[in-house]
């Protein structure tokens, strides 16, 4: 029988864990915590986007009665490194010798209260020495443009795999650059034909409604304890302990529930901050920024991609050479693994002879970006499916047909060295093809409609990421699980458990998450990449797997039996047709006080100087998509009619939660294709408050919108799952754009495909 | 984030104000007489919405006149050949007012702007006194030419809803009315489906009035005999109209567009 | 003048008597003066809806409300539509069945606001469901289960209680 047929907790649409908490508005947030003494901080920004920091004036501030700290660069002693960063440490806690974009933090106040703070802000006198700014991708590459860095910060280039290499700031105002390559470029003299074209993606904020926030004891004079809203704590200790200069047993990062992240949530963002504030003040210290300073610590990366494709006259693909540029904003952040990410999926799911990528981190003095859902991959399935409608027109081809030529089988590597594709490409796209009624839609053309595809791509699982399980059982088979998966909304808490229940025979309820905290939950590397189920959920399989095994043993040695012929159910041993209670066996064995199984489970993908990012990938992250539009072409507005998006969950632990992922992605892409857009007026953000920028909402759902939920069974996680959350997102922007060249023969090659962008096209004609 | 004036400083939005001066006086007399008495006159507080936004971006208020438990300035009635609008009346409130709807097309557009929260908080004096470009009740009442109506301990003062941008300093008046004519044949036709580049009021009754607002511009107003072709009348466009986010050029012509698409639904009634 | 305001109201149906600084908003006053922590701060410009609760039964943006206004008045929060026994309201009932949420940092506010709209219409259309819910954000789902969620909630209140 196979297990998927029998499984009595996993696959079923239950009720999260955390429903009846979040309901009840009983879950807590970092932002919910109060501590006796707590301070509260708030920082100072530059207005100004370049210049040399000359000097600070707190002196006034610091008189404020109720004010307990100014922390500014001349607090920061010997004893702290300065400045922190994921490959590149360039981001300093407060602006030490320059200010580098209209948001950068030159002081912060640490106060009895919120007001109090703002009032001593106002009391901070800085002098600046203004630079020119840079504040694009072309203006920081131009020839005399100001430098952000004159020289470079320290950084790494970690050790990449086949083909895979990285300079660490190749140029001025290139902080990062990551190049791919494999087969020889020759074969683009045997193409047909060579296309060339440029692809500009627009910037989104995550927006996510929990803003940052922490909130930081320094205790005994070396000790660290922090709450935050934080997806990767284990990451966020070390570079703490480095900063700090602290072992990372003195440090405790704990993560509550986190209220939206979308990627932002990695790293140094409000930590370090009230951490300084808590050591100089000696009381616990409370920094939430608000919602407004969302927009200006952490963004998606605007781009600018430029595809070279060889083709053959019959469609096969050959060859791609791509060039792409991020803007990176102030400080690297996660620039330089979002390049790795985006200069490795701009060839999408397709079979070539020759690839060849680089990808540029550009330093413009604009807000910082970071991860954001897609992680690169959003910018390269813009481009890349964008592409493929492109030259199959030119062909003369379906771009469907053209795809479906070109797509990677099922097992296939995506490059050599690479794992195998898990879903089956084409199962997929003719899936969404046939919703949105593709091949029945050319015998009765309707003006300014028509129909696009789009299938977005990336790798999922991150790399080279270890998880670490621990799962504990007590003497009345009340389930521990301890992981660092934190709860951003995704679900992981639920589906982890119900993992555990399945694997013990248990009842979902009978398994508790327990909370975060980097002292006693094992290793994690951090809650990105889709990783959840693809890595946590297999070291959480191991560790169930292997406590069922101990206690089945145990019980076959008190039973005088064989574990095989035992079975696990609801804490009682199934022998045969009797079930025995193991509570009264533990105890009569280890006494009464009981006892407690343990198991942990761990999952790494194996190094591999053979894969070019040194593992290979987890799983493949897949979004089939298809759009039905309509364009007026008097006012360029795009409506659209019907949005497929389809995942492939391999095996979807609880059904109605990965269609609550893929549904949201897919708003998220619909917003980036059709409006949404941090609007900068030079280096000047011009709809940075809610008020402004504008998200989808309710009303902006499309008249029908269908997402399907695959289960194609071939995924490396529990039971044949794999990641959700990302995929989604992903082919929106392009099946639109391609649903928009099919209605009105016009091509939009930027984003957002806003009316007055539309209409500025189809005036032109082309 | 409000960058303080002429300081190279960004402050972080306000959430929490230091204690101010709470007025709550219960007539509109009274109310008119602490604006004009007061040193410093306190600050209008209704429906609240726009006046914490403006906290947000570093207003600092010291005192504060909160009109909520004033009697009168709500509901709407026709009088002398004008609509008189209470200014304290919601959004809400108004788009079901029987004298209201008497005015096609304005209920629909005042039960349209913002949503459905904000509508039963959000006051129509408020809107507009808040002076924002991205609300849109200014654009409404610039097509209506609608009157606002103020009281002042020096007296009654009238100001066209058009002129509300360049009005100066009306802290010492409190907005009692907006008064709309009730010219033969007056109608709306609030388009807003290219919300938020730009929206569209236009009203028939006499001249034909088309108000266009978008998000970082003070709404555009262009009259004329209904005769004229849409094209001619976005020539009037001043030719600064330009953003960040639209040209000129995509006005004029997108604008014309949507007025014929207005002038047919009006003339469907 | 004093700095601060004497407020009584009713929190949840319970009687609640304070004097807070003037410039307290409603959110912080159900926050830390009243404990009630299920009410959001996000935006904190009354567009996304996170701190929605209801004031005199109207759904209010509690982050842009002063506390003086609540006085004399009943204030409903998230945590007051239970039942004494711990029965969730239907909306919170819905919402926990169908997954109508992820972060959750929304919830609070998407329910009060669904029970607002179930208050005034106990039978809303699709689209007066819509047209209610364009008032706040939620960033994570895509907002269809939550519709759902919404009509989910009228029809089991409509079909009375279960027990």
């Amino acid at each position: 029988m196979n297990e998927s047929a029998r499984l009595e907790v996993v696959g079923r649409p239950a009720r999260r864990k955390d429903a009846r908490d979040k309901v009840r508005g009983k879950a807590g947030y970092t932002t919910d915590i109060s501590l006796p003494g707590m301070l509260h901080a708030k920082a100072l920004r530059s207005a100004i986007a370049h210049a040399r920091l000359v000097g600070i004036d707190a002196s006034a501030a610091r008189g404020l009665p109720g004010v307990h700290a100014v922390l500014t660069r001349d607090g920061i002693g010997e004893d702290i490194a300065p400045t922190y960063g994921y490959f590149i440490k360039d981001q300093p806690i407060v602006a030490l010798d320059k200010v580098r974009y209209e948001g950068d933090i030159v002081a912060a106040v640490a106060a009895e209260t919120e007001a109090i703070a703002d009032a001593a802000l106002r009391l901070i006198e800085v002098e600046y020495e203004e630079l020119p700014p840079a504040a694009s991708i072309e203006d920081a590459l131009s020839d005399g443009a100001a430098e952000l860095f004159e020289e470079a910060p320290m950084g790494i280039v970690p050790a990449y795999g086949a083909g895979a290499s990285a300079e660490l700031r190749p140029r001025p105002n290139v902080c990062y650059r990551f190049n791919y390559e494999t087969g020889s470029p020759d074969v683009f003299e045997t193409c047909d034909h060579v296309f060339e074209d440029t692809f500009h993606f627009s910037r989104m904020q995550h927006f996510h409604l929990e803003p940052f926030a922490a909130v930081a004891q320094w205790l005994d004079g070396d000790r660290i304890e922090v709450s935050t809203s934080c997806q990767n704590p284990f990451a966020l200790r070390k570079e703490l302990g480095r900063v700090f200069k602290l072992p990372e047993n003195n440090i405790s990062v704990r993560v509550p529930f986190v209220g939206g992240g979308y990627g932002s949530k990695n790293n140094c963002k409000a930590e370090p901050i009230a951490i300084l504030l808590a050591r100089m003040t000696g009381r616990p210290v409370r920094f939430a920024l608000t919602h407004d300073e969302n927009f200006l610590t952490n963004t998606q990366h605007a781009a600018i991609l430029k595809l070279k494709t060889g083709v053959m006259n019959d469609g096969t693909l050959v060859a791609r050479d791509s060039e792409i540029f991020l803007d990176s904003g102030a400080y690297s952040d996660a620039s330089p693994l979002v390049a790795e990410k985006a200069g490795y999926r701009i060839p999408g799911p397709y079979r070539y002879r020759h690839i060849r990528t680089s990808c540029d981190c550009v330093m413009t003095n604009t807000a910082p970006a970071g991860p954001f859902r897609g992680f690169g991959g959003t910018q390269t399935s813009w481009a890349c499916e964008s592409q493929m409608d492109m030259i199959a027109d030119r062909l003369g081809m379906d771009p469907l047909e053209f795809r479906l030529k070109n797509l990677i089988d099922l097992g296939e590597p995506f490059v050599p060295g690479e794992s195998g594709m898990d879903s089956d490409l084409r199962e997929g796209l003719e899936l969404v093809a046939r919703e949105i009624g593709y091949r029945k839609r050319k015998k009765n053309p309707v003006p300014n409609r028509g129909v696009g595809l789009a299938l977005g791509f990336k790798d999922g699982g991150g790399v080279n990421k270890p998880a670490q399980a621990r799962i504990k059982v007590s003497t009345f088979g009340d389930i521990f699980l301890h992981c660092g998966t934190v709860e951003i909304g995704q679900g992981a808490h639920s589906a982890l458990s119900a993992v555990v229940a399945e694997i013990l025979g248990a009842p979902a309820g009978r398994v508790r998450y327990m909370p975060i905290d980097t002292d006693h939950t094992p290793y994690d590397q951090g809650t990105n990449a889709s990783s959840a189920i693809s890595v946590m959920g297999q070291a959480v399989e191991r560790a169930a797997r292997s406590l069922r095994a101990q206690v089945l043993d145990f019980a076959a040695d008190r039973l005088g039996a064989e574990p095989q012929d035992l079975d696990l159910e609801d804490w009682h041993i199934r022998k045969g047709n009797e079930a025995l209670p193991l509570a009264p066996m533990i105890m009569g064995y280890f006494g009464g006080t009981g006892w407690e199984f343990a198991a942990d489970g761990f999952h790494k993908a194996e190094t591999d100087h053979s894969a070019p990012l040194e593992t290979q990938c987890v799983f493949w992250e897949l979004g089939w998509g298809a759009a039905d539009i309509e364009v007026d072409p008097d006012t360029g507005l795009i409506t659209v009619h019907k949005l497929v998006v389809s995942g492939d969950a391999g095996q979807a632990i609880n059904p109605l939660v990965c269609r609550g992922q893929d549904e949201g992605a897919a708003v998220m892409g619909l917003g980036q294709a059709l409006f949404e857009e941090m609007v900068y007026d030079g280096t000047q953000l011009m709809n940075g408050n809610a008020l402004a920028y504008r998200v989808p909402m309710a009303q902006d759902l499309p008249a029908e919108f269908v997402s399907i939920t695959q289960e194609q069974g071939h995924g490396p996680g529990p039971f044949g799952a794999k990641g959700m959350g990302e995929g989604g997102m992903l082919p929106v922007a392009p099946a639109i754009a391609n649903a928009l060249f099919d209605a009105t023969g016009v091509r939009v090659a930027a984003l957002p495909l806003s009316p007055p962008r539309v209409k500025a096209a189809l005036e032109k004609g082309f | 984030m409000s960058p303080l004036d002429q300081s190279p400083n960004m402050l972080p939005p306000v959430r929490q104000l230091p204690p101010f001066r709470l007025f709550r006086p219960t007539t509109p007399a009274e109310a008119v007489g602490i604006l004009g008495s007061e040193e410093t006159p306190p600050i209008c507080y209704a429906g609240g919405t726009d006046l914490c936004l403006s906290v947000h971006e570093g207003r600092s208020v010291s005192s504060l006149l909160s009109l909520n438990t004033l009697d009168g300035l709500r509901g709407a009635e026709a009088r002398n050949g004008t609509l008189a609008i209470g200014a304290l009346a919601t959004l809400d409130e108004l788009s079901t007012h029987d004298q209201v709807t008497a005015i096609p097309g304005l209920a629909e557009a005042l039960g349209a702007i913002a949503n459905v929260r904000i509508r039963f908080r959000a006051t129509i004096g408020g809107n507009v006194m808040a002076r924002r470009t991205a609300y849109e009740v200014p654009i409404l009442l610039a097509a209506l030419d609608a009157r606002l109506v103020f009281e002042s301990s020096v007296g009654r003062r009238e100001l066209r809803a058009a002129d509300i941008w360049t009005a100066g300093d009306l802290g010492r008046s409190l907005l009692t009315e907006i008064e709309i004519p009730l010219t033969e044949g007056l109608a709306l036709d609030y388009d807003r489906t290219l919300r938020p580049w730009m929206t569209q009021a236009a009203a028939t009754g006499g001249i034909e009035r088309v108000a266009v607002g978008t998000r970082f511009l003070r709404p555009a107003l262009l009259s004329g005999d209904p005769g004229e072709s849409a094209e001619s009348r976005f020539s009037g466009l001043p030719g600064e109209f330009n953003d960040v986010l639209l040209t000129r050029g995509y006005v004029t012509g997108t604008g014309a567009a949507l007025l014929k698409r207005q002038r047919a639904r009006l003339a469907k009634g | 003048m004093s700095d601060t305001v004497s407020i009584s109201c009713s929190v949840n149906g319970e009687p609640v008597a304070a004097e807070v600084p003037t410039s307290t908003t409603l959110a912080d006053f159900i926050r830390e003066a009243c404990g009630l922590t299920g009410t959001k701060i996000a935006c904190g410009h009354a567009v996304c809806g996170a701190c929605t609760v209801h004031l005199d039964g109207v759904p209010v943006a509690s982050c842009s409300a002063y506390a003086f206004e609540a006085d004399g008045s009943e204030i409903r929060t998230v945590e007051g539509l239970e039942d004494a026994d711990g029965e969730l309201d239907p909306v919170q009932a819905a919402f926990a069945d169908l997954s109508a949420f992820q972060c959750g940092y929304c919830t609070s506010g998407m329910i009060m606001l669904t029970r607002a709209l179930l208050d005034r219409d106990p039978n809303p259309s699709g689209e007066t469901i819509r047209k209610w819910l364009n008032s706040n954000i939620c960033r994570c789902t895509g907002y269809e289960l939550i519709v759902e969620a919404v009509a989910r909630a009228a029809e089991a209140a409509n079909a009375g209680p279960m027990r």
